[in-house]
């Protein structure tokens, strides 16, 4: 596997992990999954744009978003919101997430103090 | 068109979906095809096309990568009960077996008249089975393999016949202007009706020769009808057949009327039939004025919009 093969799976995986909780961050207000895309590649988190639909589903399935099909205009659009509970865990996975960004920092310093 | 392309990608994400997660599915995905497609064409300064469709589901990723990451969902055989009905005839089966065997063992002498009904009850079981399962396995193929497909199908079909401008109804419009053409000037002197009500009532000629002098004018505006029909195909300004179409309904409905204030050819009908048949053409007339404004409206969001879909969206 060349190195290219080896970063693209590792970013992919953060990348996916990531986007869950950027979707739920984005989710305090009802989007589409088009709208949704446009936001995350504005924010820097480009991805597959199909990977998106089955992340949404996901969480749907959870409970952490509702749904609701929007068929006034030219095509159907299924807009996604964040539930309460849906909430709770984005709350504790930003700390989570804050908690491991803070450690790989330390790391890091650690890693290039010893150098 | 491109439609073929996105049921193709849909179907290859959706195919081993249940019928209600693959509708929801194809419908959010279809959305997101439509909605990457416009965006890009308008980046690009170009039409929607093959091109831009193909390169918005390159975007999208590999249909079999989408579909396993879709959370899957009970299967057919799960959320359809068939395992479990199979299961209780198998167990029941299997009892009438059991209880075979015990007599067999304990009752060897009387067990001849019972055993052949056990063996017909477990016969009849079996069968039962076989039945149940084969509904279960057309009901399966019509849910997951034809439903969706079919109607995505018959929706595409139907957008095309309301499109004015798709091929199909192009084509369509012209196969039926040159049948109808050819069986009005072959077999107008032969269109039977009946020339009154009761038990008198007797097929007549519709038409007696007096109606030839409206046959040149029925087949111009046939003529005319397949030229605005190609108009559609060829030019770019759809605007300018749709407005040749507000013509054409015009001279339909003139040309109506003229046949109405002429009929009947034939003095052999009833007032009553001939009172009927006028009715029927004063509609035809006010079909036609409908359609002139219809057609007259459609031209109109051609030329502002540049097709009626667009001017939906704004």
């Amino acid at each position: 596997m060349s190195m290219e093969d080896i970063f693209e799976r590792f970013e992919t995986e953060v990348k996916r992990g990531a986007m869950q909780v950027a979707v739920m961050c984005l989710l305090e207000k009802e989007r589409y999954g088009y709208d949704i895309i446009k936001s995350l590649k504005d924010a820097g988190l480009g991805v597959e744009e199909g990977t998106l639909y089955p992340i949404l589903r996901r969480l749907e399935d959870e409970k952490i978003l509702t749904s609701r099909w929007v068929t006034e205009g030219p095509r159907p659009r299924k807009y996604y919101a964040i539930t309460e509970y849906g909430r709770e865990i984005r709350g504790k996975l930003l700390g989570s997430m804050k908690s491991v960004s803070s450690a790989i920092e330390r790391l890091e310093s650690e890693m290039n103090g010893g150098n | 068109m491109y439609d073929k392309l996105i049921d193709d990608y849909l179907n290859d994400v959706t195919k081993d979906m249940g019928a209600e997660q693959r509708n929801d599915v194809s419908k959010e995905l279809r959305t997101h095809i439509l909605d990457s497609a416009d965006a890009l064409a308008a980046e690009k300064k170009i039409p929607v096309d093959d091109v831009i469709v193909r390169e918005v589901i390159s975007k999208m990723g590999p249909a079999e990568k989408i579909a396993a990451m879709y959370p899957s969902k009970e299967t057919f055989l799960e959320k359809s009960g068939l395992w479990k009905v199979v299961q209780v005839l198998g167990g029941i089966a299997v009892a009438f077996l059991i209880v075979a065997g015990i007599l067999w063992v304990v009752a060897p002498d009387v067990l001849a008249m019972p055993l052949s009904i056990i063996i017909n009850i477990v016969f009849a079981l079996a069968l039962a089975m076989v039945v149940i399962t084969a509904i279960f396995l057309v009901i399966y193929v019509y849910e997951s393999r034809l439903k969706v497909p079919y109607e995505a199908r018959l929706h595409r079909l139907n957008k095309s016949l309301q499109d004015a401008t798709s091929p199909l109804k192009v084509w369509l419009t012209v196969a039926m202007a040159v049948i109808g053409l050819a069986v009005i000037t072959i077999f107008w002197p032969y269109i039977p009706f009946l020339d009154g009500f009761g038990p008198d009532g007797r097929l007549i000629p519709l038409f007696t020769p007096d109606f030839a002098s409206f046959i040149p004018y029925i087949i111009i505006l046939g003529l005319f009808n397949i030229a605005i029909q190609l108009l559609y195909l060829s030019l770019r300004q759809k605007w300018v057949p749709s407005l040749l179409d507000v013509v054409l309904s015009c001279c339909n409905g003139l040309l109506t009327i003229w046949i109405l204030t002429v009929f009947p050819f034939n003095p052999g009908f009833t007032p009553i039939i001939v009172a009927g048949i006028k009715v029927v053409l004063v509609f035809a007339v006010i079909g036609c004025l409908v359609d002139a404004a219809k057609k007259l409206w459609q031209a109109a969001q051609f030329f502002i919009h540049g097709s009626p879909e667009k001017s939906k969206a704004v």
